[in-house]
Formats: structure tokens, sequence, C-alpha cells
């Protein structure tokens, strides 16, 4: 294993980060998650930037927990960049080669190699608030891969730019890092922009790690509604009424519109204990069909709110529940020869209920 | 186009005001008082003089000047920054009250500060009896206070405040990142630093320190009471030009050089300004701050402790010493409201109409500086929205605030004098004071006007709110607060002058600083130090109110 956490904890005030992991040479790992739940801190922690409680951190079979930041060897790209504006972009780039006291000459065939690698060769001789925001960006990862790190940090670097250019950055950022072979957490809150980048994902929640894999493990097992609903995984339904006898496999379950559902057991626990638990009923979006009606699966009642031809690759519609107006949600549009209902008509869905999954509202 | 108007008869009543005692100075010097001489003549007399002054006077003074000046400013920057570094990095216990002695430059003035520290360094001063009393040696400072390293410390410790104030917002606002970023490239602590965070704030203590050393360019009265055997700044020696060898002249030509040194200084304090708003600006939201730990908390009391016993204690000296009443020979050293007494009915006993005439006085002058801040500072921000050509307006406005910076007070002071009718004292007062003052005004309330984001008064359009409308819930009441501010603080500057009063030697009317300044030259220190208490309840209760409006605004 290139990188191992274990049984990391941070405390600051009243947040508490836990985090155990490992991560493989050459891999990216995204750390996925809402704003505030302890991403960047744990990127920090492993940074040195922040103190950690306790646990350890091994990065190529050496404990560097007990290191200050400069001994590190890691590469960390900051979300605000942090260019040092003074100086320019060939100092920036060549900074930490001049802190090894690297000759000269050396340094400066490092500066061009990289540059010419970030295609920024041209804006060597300017200074950072002289470049735009893309620019910037290629400044910032040719400054951290100017160290040779041995495991890098991506700390939300793509946040600040728009989306043609985010898509843009992250396939060069890809590239670039495979190229390297350089082991690598990225840090986001986009799930597209997750699982554009990243071998694995790890999705974290108040301080905690609650999945880990690649996306058809999460459509699989989401393990909760907030995770199914965060990923958009599919629909998710609050339950009304559950009940299930001790015997039976099945679990009756009542949605809103009193839409029966049976639903096989799940959860291995004891069911009467975790439906103490608020709890909801997931449907991937891969059990769902619309405009075919297939006698054996459950149908419930939706209405078109829009049409969203506008993407030329994807068109989708967007729906809700009749009695749930607030709840939205998208379904890619199927190929069909008859005419599409008006937005605002009420449409028939069907759902194969073997795939739905009872789970937990929040993480356990 | 009836705008451009407005913005060209605001400029002009003001360019008129600020300018007119300076050409009524500067002719009244070269040309005479009356009696009108040819061109030719008058710059001949102009060039006898600068042959007439003896050179060493002015080469010394303006040496002393400088001197005194960068040295109490390095002291100033260096006592400061480990302060600024602390309040923008840790939360502690006094943190606040730390940056809130920022106010003390602005709501005490130089003659109060004065006294603190001769009650508190001075021979007989509480810290010298301390000592004594410690260590058996009396009579630790009696070298110190009154010669150049005196006023050195004198200047740095009323002015260090402003850099802690100033630097620690600045650092509160630059991100850490750059730091990090160092750290994670290689680079050891310090080297971080200089990489990370001294480029973002050198700006800022290149800003503070050309403000304390013009300040310290220009200082009168500290000048005046501590640095008598160890030289004199060219702002003393034009009142000694003035007053004792009635030298218009002699004065013009000190006045001439001192501007010039000044106009120098604030052109390199205009480029570093421009600089920390482009620095400052790109800035996101201030950064949190963390508990101490171990070695910092030392570094946290050990400042404390340096700031109460060196800088607080002599304040506090001014309530001991105004209570505190001398042995003689009939009664022992006692505690009790004699030098109040005194004050107020003993011989000489001027203190009652010395509060009065600073209240009227000041309040006038306070009132008339507010005023034409107000109407100033807004003129620039419609040049500056407005069309190109009004930009003139902005430009020349900007020059004029820097007026008091530029030009010694004891000339303003003059200037008046020639202009006012049957050359009465009180208006040339109340007209310098008020000259002095406006730009302060105009500053503090420009700096909130500026701050507004353009698009909230755009919002309460698009709202339905008319430009007025518009203009008066949004600018009108989001100055408010910087209105009052900027009040307390030309109240405060005018209250606590002792220059101008003191040039125009006014027989007719005394102020609570001009009696504070004659106590302490008579070394009556007790009855002065009485006095200094009634002046900064004053200006304390001044600066309490204009809280109070900042609350309710």
């Amino acid at each position: 294993m290139s990188l191992e956490v274990k049984d990391l904890l941070v405390e600051r005030n009243s947040f508490v980060l836990r985090a155990d992991f490992s991560l493989e040479q050459g891999k990216i790992l995204v750390l996925l998650g809402p704003s505030g739940c302890g991403k960047t801190t744990l990127l920090r922690s492993i940074a040195g930037l922040e103190m950690i409680k306790q646990g350890t951190i091994t990065l190529n079979n050496l404990r560097i927990d007990k290191l200050p930041t400069e001994k590190r060897h890691i590469g960390f790209v900051f979300q605000d960049l942090a260019l040092f504006e003074q100086l320019r972009v060939r100092d920036n780039i060549g900074y930490s080669l001049s802190i090894r006291n690297e000759e000269k000459r050396k340094r400066e065939e490092r500066v061009i190699s990289l540059a010419r690698n970030f295609k920024i060769e041209h804006l060597l001789g300017r200074y950072p608030y002289e470049l735009s925001g893309g620019e910037r960006q290629r400044v910032a990862f040719a400054r951290a891969f100017a160290a040779d790190p041995m495991l890098m940090l991506l700390d939300e670097p793509l946040s600040s730019l728009d989306a043609p250019l985010r898509r843009e950055m992250r396939r060069f950022i890809r590239v670039q890092l495979s190229r390297q072979q350089l082991t690598t957490i990225h840090v986001t809150h986009d799930v597209e922009e997750a699982l554009d980048l990243g071998d694995e994902i790890i999705v974290m929640r108040d301080g905690k790690m609650i999945s880990r894999g690649i996306m058809s493990d999460f459509e699989k097992k989401p393990g909760s509604g907030w995770l199914a609903r965060f990923m958009n995984l599919g629909l998710v339904l609050p339950i009304i009424e559950i009940s299930a006898s001790k015997e039976s496999q099945l679990l009756d379950i009542m949605t809103p519109e009193e839409n029966m559902f049976q639903v096989s057991r799940n959860l291995e626990s004891n069911i009467d204990n975790a439906l103490e638990k608020a709890m909801c009923l997931y449907i991937p979006f891969s059990a769902i069909k619309i405009f075919r009606k297939n006698n054996n699966e459950k149908t419930i009642n939706v209405k078109i709110v829009r049409y969203l031809t506008s993407t030329p690759l994807v068109s989708k519609l967007v729906l809700t529940l009749p009695s749930m107006q607030d709840y939205f949600f998208e379904l890619p549009m199927p190929e069909s020869d008859f005419p599409m209902p008006a937005e605002g008509t009420e449409i028939e869905i069907s759902i194969d209920q073997s795939m739905c999954q009872v789970l937990p509202d929040i993480p356990l | 186009m009836r705008t451009r108007i407005f913005l060209y008869l605001v400029l002009c009543t003001i360019l008129i005001f600020s300018l007119a005692p300076l050409i009524a100075f500067l002719q009244a010097a070269f040309f005479g008082l009356s009696e009108a001489e040819s061109k030719t003549e008058a710059i001949k007399t102009f060039l006898d003089f600068f042959k007439r002054i003896p050179e060493s006077t002015i080469a010394k003074s303006l040496w002393f000047t400088l001197k005194q000046s960068i040295a109490s400013t390095a002291l100033a920057i260096g006592l400061g920054l480990p302060g600024a570094w602390l309040t923008a990095r840790f939360r502690f216990p006094g943190r606040k009250a730390l940056l809130s002695l920022a106010a003390i430059p602005f709501c005490f003035p130089p003659i109060l500060i004065i006294l603190a520290f001769i009650s508190y360094y001075g021979k007989e001063g509480l810290l010298s009896t301390a000592f004594s009393l410690i260590f058996g040696s009396r009579g630790e400072y009696r070298g110190i206070l009154y010669s150049f390293w005196g006023l050195v410390i004198v200047h740095a410790f009323y002015n260090f405040p402003i850099v802690v104030h100033q630097i620690s917002a600045l650092l509160l606002r630059i991100p850490n990142t750059p730091l990090e970023a160092a750290r994670t490239l290689g680079a050891k602590k310090l080297k971080a630093f200089r990489t990370g965070i001294l480029p973002w704030i050198m700006p800022g203590i290149g800003q503070s320190a050309g403000l304390i050393f013009l300040y310290c360019f220009f200082s009168f009265t500290t000048v005046l009471v501590f640095g008598g055997r160890a030289g004199t700044t060219l702002e003393v020696e034009i009142y000694q030009a003035l007053r004792y060898r009635s030298n218009l002249a002699l004065a013009a030509v000190f006045s001439v050089i001192e501007s010039a040194c000044a106009l120098l200084g604030i052109w390199m304090l205009t480029r570093i300004k421009g600089k920390t708003y482009r620095t400052v600006r790109d800035f996101g939201a201030a950064r949190k701050l963390v508990k101490p730990k171990g070695k910092q908390w030392f570094l946290i009391v050990l400042y404390q402790i340096f700031i109460i016993v060196f800088f607080i204690g002599p304040l506090f000296s001014i309530v001991i010493e105004a209570f505190r009443v001398p042995a003689s020979l009939n009664s022992p050293d006692k505690f009790g409201f004699d030098n109040f007494k005194r004050l107020l009915t003993g011989f000489q006993a001027p203190l009652t109409g010395a509060i009065l005439s600073t209240l009227k006085l000041s309040g006038i002058a306070a009132l008339l500086a507010t005023f034409i801040g107000i109407i100033a500072c807004f003129s620039i921000f419609f040049a500056q929205r407005g069309e190109k050509k009004s930009n003139i307006v902005a430009m020349m406005m900007d020059l004029l605030q820097w007026l008091p910076m530029a030009v010694s007070p004891a000339v303003i002071a003059y200037g008046w004098l020639f202009i006012s009718a049957n050359h009465l004292a009180t208006s040339a007062l109340i007209a310098a004071q008020a000259l002095i003052a406006w730009p302060f005004v105009s500053r503090t309330v420009g700096a909130s006007l500026r701050a507004i984001d353009s698009r909230m008064h755009e919002a309460a359009k698009t709202l339905g709110a008319s430009p007025i409308k518009a203009f008066i819930t949004i600018e009108l009441r989001t100055i408010l607060p910087s209105v009052a501010a900027a009040a307390a603080f030309a109240f405060s500057i005018t209250a606590g002058d002792v220059n101008v009063p003191l040039m125009l030697g006014m027989s007719e009317i005394e102020t609570l600083p001009l009696i504070l300044y004659r106590l302490t030259a008579a070394y009556r220190f007790n009855e002065a130090c009485a006095a200094g208490l009634v002046l900064g309840l004053m200006t304390g209760i001044v600066f309490m109110l204009k809280e109070k409006v900042i609350d309710v605004a």
C-alpha cells in the first residue's frame, strides 16, 4: 500500500473526524461529501497542516504523522490555489527546487519541462495576477508536481472554474496523474467530478467515512437514503407504514399516495430495532421504466414537470410525485415513438420491486 | 450637468477655505502685512531670507525631526507587530482590549499622554517610586524622559496601538494557504513566512509606518515638553519663530521645508496605500482565531504584562496623581479632591471656564469640520461615480484631504488670524481647527461610503426606490455610524489641540489643553493630572456617545 491512514482522530472544537483507509500506489481516491463533512480536514491532516489527536499515517512504509509538513513529500493543490502572487510563474513552479538548492540549470530545465507538460511555457515570465483562472490552475498543478511528491493531495482545486473549463481541466489532470503514476487523494463535493476522476470514492458525512467503492457499488448498496439522494442514485420515498411478519421474507411498505410495495428484507440486523429510526424506500433508477407497462411490476403515478432537451447528449425528464411536489427527480428520456404527454400531465412509471430496498434515512 | 456645477461649487468653496490661510500667511510673511511691494522686490526679499537664515539651524532641526520620526516609527512598528500577530492568530482574554487601545491616539490628545508619561516615568513618577521601593535606586529615569530617547519612547507608545490594529486587521484577512503551500513545497517555518505572509503585510506595515512617521514629523507638544534639550523639530522651530522672534519669514521658510518633506512622505504613502487596496481586495472572509497552546500562552502573557506595565500604567497614573495631594508643610501625602478644588476655586482657577470654552469652541469647530467633511466626501463619491469630467473634482478634493498632514497647524492658525476680522483669535481658532479636522472626517466617512456595494443601491432601485429614497435607505443609513465616529474624532482632535491655541496665544480664552500645558510647564503635575482627567473624561464621554449612536444606527 502506498498510503495507510489508521485510526485517525482529529478534534477541532466540537467537530470530530475519524478516518481509517488505505490507498494503492498510483490510484486516485476521491473524498466526496457535503460541505463541512471533514474531507478537507482529513486532507490537511495527512499533509501535516492539521494536528491529529491519535492514529498513524504511513506513506510508502514510512510513518509521516510525526514529521513536519515540509518533510512529508506530499504535493498539495489548495482550493484557492495559494499561488505566490509576488513571484513570477517561473519562480512559483521552481519554488520547491530552489528550497532544495537544486542547481540553477537543472532547475530551469525542470521548470521548462513542467511548463511544457502543462502548456504554460509562454506564461513563465508573468505574475499570477496576470493569468486567467485556467492558467492559474495549471501553474498550481505544475508547482505541486515540481516537488516530486510521493502523494498528491487536491483540495477542490477546480471549484472556482466554470463548467466547460472544469470538465477540460478534469480530463487534463487525470491524464497527468496517470502518466506520473502518482497516488492521489482528490476532495470534492461534486458527484460528477468524483466519478470522472476517481478510481475509488469514499463518501464522508459528519466527520465519518460512511461508504467506499465505485459507482456500481453505491448503486447496489447505498446504505442510506441520504447517500442515494446525495449521489442521485435513485428515487427515495418516505415510508408511511411498514409491516412484516417474522416468517415472511417480504416487507409490506406504504409510501405517499398509499402506494404499496413489497420489498425483500435486506437489513441483516433486527428489523424492529432498525425500524425505530426513520426509514425510506430506495428505488434505483435502473429499476424504473417509463411508458412501458409490465403486469408483474408495480406502477405509480408521477407528474411530468419538464422535458430537459437542452443537453445534446442526454435528454431528461424532470418528474415529481403528485403529493410531493417539492421533490423532483430526473430520469433519462426513453426512446419512444408515440407522442410525449404534455408537461404537467400525470403518467405511470413501472418499478421492479425486487430491486427496491428499505434503508435508514440517514446513515446508521 | 447640474451635479457637475454643484460639485465645482463645493470644490471652489473648500479650496478657498483650505488655501486662503496659507496664501494669507505667505503673503504676510514675504510681502509684509500692509504695504504692497513690487514683484522683483518681493522675490529679492524672499531670496534674502533664505540667505539670512542660519543654515545650521535648518539643517539641525530638519535632521532632528527626521531622526526622531524614523526612530519613533521603527520603535512603534517593533512594539506593534508582535501584538498584531498575537491578536490576529489567537483567541485570548484581553484580546479585544488590546485592539481597542488603538482608539487611544484618537480619543486622548497628545498633551494627556505626555502628562501620563511624566506622572509615570518622571523622577517622582509611579514607576520610579516603585523601582526605588524595590531596588532602592531612586531617579532611574531622570535622564531618559527628557531626552531624545524619551521623546522617541513617548511617540512610539502613543502610536504602536495603530500598528496593532491595522496589521492585525490585515493579518486576519490574509489567507493562510500561501504559507501552507510553501510548507508543502518544502519550506521551513521562517522561509514559508517570508514567502506566504510577509509580502502581503509589507504594504500594510509601510502604510502604518508612513502615518506614524508623518505624525511624529509634525509632532509639536511632545517635542516642546520632552525634546527641548535634545533638539527641536521643524514644527517647534516654526512656533518659536512666530511666538518669540516674531519672524514670519523664518517661520514660512521652515514651513515650506516641512511641507516639502511631508509631501514627499505623503506621495510615498499614497503609493503604498494603492498597493494595499489591491492586495486586500482579493482576500475573502476573516480567518478563525485559535486557542493558544503552551509557549504561545507564555508569549501572550508576556506581551500583555509589558503593555500593562509600560503603556496602561501611565494612563492609570493620571487617575492616581489627579487624586494624590503631595505632602506639604502642613499635611502629609494624601488622597482627595484638593487638586480639583484648587482648579475650581483657588488662585488662577480657570477649570470651569476652560471646560465651557473647550466644549464651545471645539464643539463648533468639530461641527464645522463634520459638515465640510461630509460635503467633501460626498462630492468625491459622486464625482468618482459620475462622468469623466467630474474626476478632477475628486482628484483635487483628494489632494486637499492631505492638507493637514502637509502643512503646519501653526501656519494655518496664523493665516486665519490674518484673515479674520480685527484679527479675532476665537474665530481664527475655530476656522483653523475645523480646517485641520475636516479631512479626517471626509476620509472616515468616505471609507465607509466606498465600502458600500453599489449593487445594493441598484437592488433598492429595482425594488422600486427612487434615486433619493435609495440614497437615504442605503448610502445614508450605512454611513451614519461612520459620521458619528468621524464627529467624535473631530471633537477629540479639536478639544485636545494645544498647537493652535498656543500659537494664537489667546489671553482672553483658556482651553483645557492649554491649562494642561501651562500646569505641566509650571511643574504643577497633580493639578495638571486633575485637569487631564477632566479632558480625558470629556473626550471619553464623546467617544462613548459615538458608540451609542453606532449601536442605535
